[in-house]
């Protein structure tokens, strides 16, 4: 306290340097915040986003049933509806195409898990069969969506689902992946989310 | 290697192998969704917990002088930002995304992201690290397993102290320029916080929390890249935690009668220790000293400025899209043939080249910044006549009041 000239200035130093501070971040804020720019909602900051794979670039290599931080993964395999082709035989179920219509539902499985079901849908045991993956026993290895698109009609595919998904910031996932098909996207308020997994992709049907 | 991968394009089928059977029935096909995420009402509510932790901790700080109750806010924080949410969000992450909606304006930047970014140093603004002292998981965890605090020689202390300076360059460098989420990618603790996790981040956290017995919470002091913005916003902080409780004239800290209990109290390091005569005796001599490092620290920036250039080749491998350029190129070159790689990667990378050609200079120049501001700092006469916190330091963790004999006696 001997002198009060050197208090003074320290003083003066820590208000000045407080007012810096908070005005750096002020500036922050609104240099991140209101970055207008883009008249598109979607890319609008201030969305919320999600991390999605991007089916045209999958390879089916099987990480994300291991890379993911979620045991089991948050990955799941879908099967569109619109654009399975409801064989009696199907790539993504059975191992043996061959197989005798008979003996489908006894003969072994592509999936680990037996998470591919089958039904009937008309009752003949060559008419068309219905194809869902049981979600709760899904682990997202991609064997079914492997075999399906590779030899099938492209309609099972991986998704992350958004409801199992912990949103990390760094994607365990993405930075194992060879194919750089996970993303980052943002999406809007007003997307409900539903339809967004690239359900568009590969081969349409006629008049589906 | 694996970018080869990727340039195979999958062949698309033109027309489908199997045409689906029409129905005549009228069967409706199902159609396929996807389950909605969970809405922004669960940030906003965690948002609303951090801020209200933080209050706590600024009152509990500041007002109530409690170990005790900072303990138990800590062990909340731990188990819920922590074990609940799997210490994600958390601020010290958010710093990342803060730089990369910087540098790329489409880069998503939810605003409770930002809040979670700001509020600690807001807080460290007005009431210094509480952020450290009773809220952060990564803090806590640490907090927890510090039974045997050793006191680490004070150069040690300085030189591991500028590890934080370079790790949060390199950090806002790699998320600015959007290769990684360094912070993320090599947090110690995350793995135990969801019970998962690479083999590699479970022994580095093992080892951080061995580590920390014996050196008091090591992942803050010496790693932790956004303690460093804590650390400047709480040096000019308006309020801070005092060891005695303040005198009547209002002045913080002015009630401590020198007694040298608490000297030893902190696990941290971080009591200033009243100033000896002796700095008044060497005044000339300090002065020169000074001098000396001021005239050294320009020579310092500009090394440091070009070791992060020479360095930002490297740094630039670890980027995917400059890597896939190299394979391509190493690829063109082996098989002499005239494939030549497509001028949009080329460009690409090299723009991305750029990007940290100027960014590993800055870091290197703000790494040099920071060494030259350590040396000048230990030349310029330290002040205080008083046992107090090093407000730089000091974790707002509220363990030394519990030393000093005014706060027994006035409790």
């Amino acid at each position: 306290m001997a002198d009060d000239g050197k208090l003074h200035r320290r003083e003066f130093l820590t208000v000045s340097g407080r007012i810096a501070a908070a005005c750096a971040l002020g500036g922050l804020a609104t240099r991140v915040l209101m970055k207008g720019g883009d008249n598109s909602d979607f890319d609008k900051p201030g969305t919320r986003y999600a991390w999605r794979i991007n089916p045209d670039n999958c390879v089916f290599c099987g990480q994300c049933a291991t890379a993911c931080v979620r045991r089991p993964s948050a990955v799941k395999c879908v099967n569109d509806q619109k654009k399975c082709s409801l064989c009696v035989v199907c790539y993504g179920h059975v191992k043996d195409q061959y197989v005798d219509s008979k003996k489908i539902n006894t003969a072994p499985k592509v999936c680990p898990n037996n998470a591919v079901l089958r039904k009937d849908l008309t009752g003949g045991i060559d008419g068309p069969h219905t194809y869902t993956i049981d979600q709760s026993r899904c682990v997202g290895c991609a064997e079914c969506a492997s075999r399906c698109s590779e030899h099938g009609s492209q309609s099972m595919f991986l998704i992350i689902r958004p409801d199992l998904c912990l949103n990390c910031n760094e994607c365990e996932i993405a930075k194992n992946c060879p194919a750089e098909a996970v993303e980052r996207v943002p999406i809007a308020p007003e997307d409900d989310f539903l339809g967004e997994y690239g359900m568009n992709h590969g081969p349409t049907q006629n008049g589906m | 290697m694996f970018y080869i991968e990727r340039l195979i394009p999958i062949c698309p089928a033109v027309v489908s192998r199997f045409p689906r059977p029409e129905f005549e029935s009228g069967h409706n096909i199902p159609s396929t969704s996807v389950p909605a995420p969970p809405g922004a009402g669960v940030h906003v509510f965690d948002l609303s917990l951090l801020l209200l932790a933080l209050t706590l901790a600024a009152f509990i700080a500041l007002k109530w002088r409690s170990r005790r109750l900072m303990a138990l806010l800590s062990v909340c924080s731990l188990a819920y930002f922590g074990f609940v949410r799997h210490g994600c969000l958390c601020s010290v992450g958010a710093l990342q995304n803060v730089s990369l909606a910087l540098c790329d304006s489409a880069a998503p930047m939810p605003w409770y992201v930002f809040a979670y970014f700001a509020a600690p140093l807001v807080f460290a603004l007005f009431f210094g690290r509480v952020f450290c002292g009773g809220v952060c998981p990564l803090g806590m965890i640490q907090d927890v397993v510090a039974a045997k605090p050793l006191r680490v020689p004070s150069w040690i202390e300085r030189v591991l102290g500028l590890a934080p300076y370079l790790y949060l360059g390199l950090a806002v460098l790699f998320a600015a320029t959007g290769t990684a989420f360094i912070i993320c990618r090599f947090d110690p603790f995350v793995g135990f916080f969801r019970f998962s996790g690479p083999p590699w981040m479970i022994l580095a956290g093992a080892l951080v929390l061995l580590a920390g017995i014996f050196v008091a919470r090591p992942y803050c002091r010496y790693i932790c890249p956004y303690g460093v913005l804590l650390r400047w916003a709480s040096s000019v902080s308006w309020r801070h935690l005092t060891i005695a409780p303040s005198h009547e004239d209002g002045k913080d800290g002015g009630g401590c009668v020198v007694c040298a209990l608490c000297a030893d109290s902190c696990s941290f390091g971080a009591i200033r220790k009243p100033v000896s005569a002796r700095w008044e005796e060497g005044r000339k001599r300090g002065i020169r000293k000074l001098a000396r490092t001021l005239l050294l620290a320009p020579l310092i920036v500009v090394v440091f400025g070009f070791a992060g250039y020479l360095a930002s080749g490297p740094l630039a491998g670890c980027d995917r899209r400059v890597a896939r350029e190299m394979v391509l190129s190493h690829m063109a070159l082996d098989s002499h043939a005239d494939t030549a790689i497509s001028a949009e990667i080329q460009a690409e990378a090299e723009w991305v080249r750029w990007k940290f050609r100027v960014g590993a200079t800055a870091v290197g120049v703000f790494f040099g910044l920071a060494v030259a501001g350590t040396l000048v700092s230990l030349s310029v006469k330290p002040k205080g006549d008083i046992f107090e916190p090093d407000k730089m330091k000091c974790l707002s963790c509220v363990r030394c009041v519990d030393y000093c004999p005014i706060h027994k006696r006035s409790s």
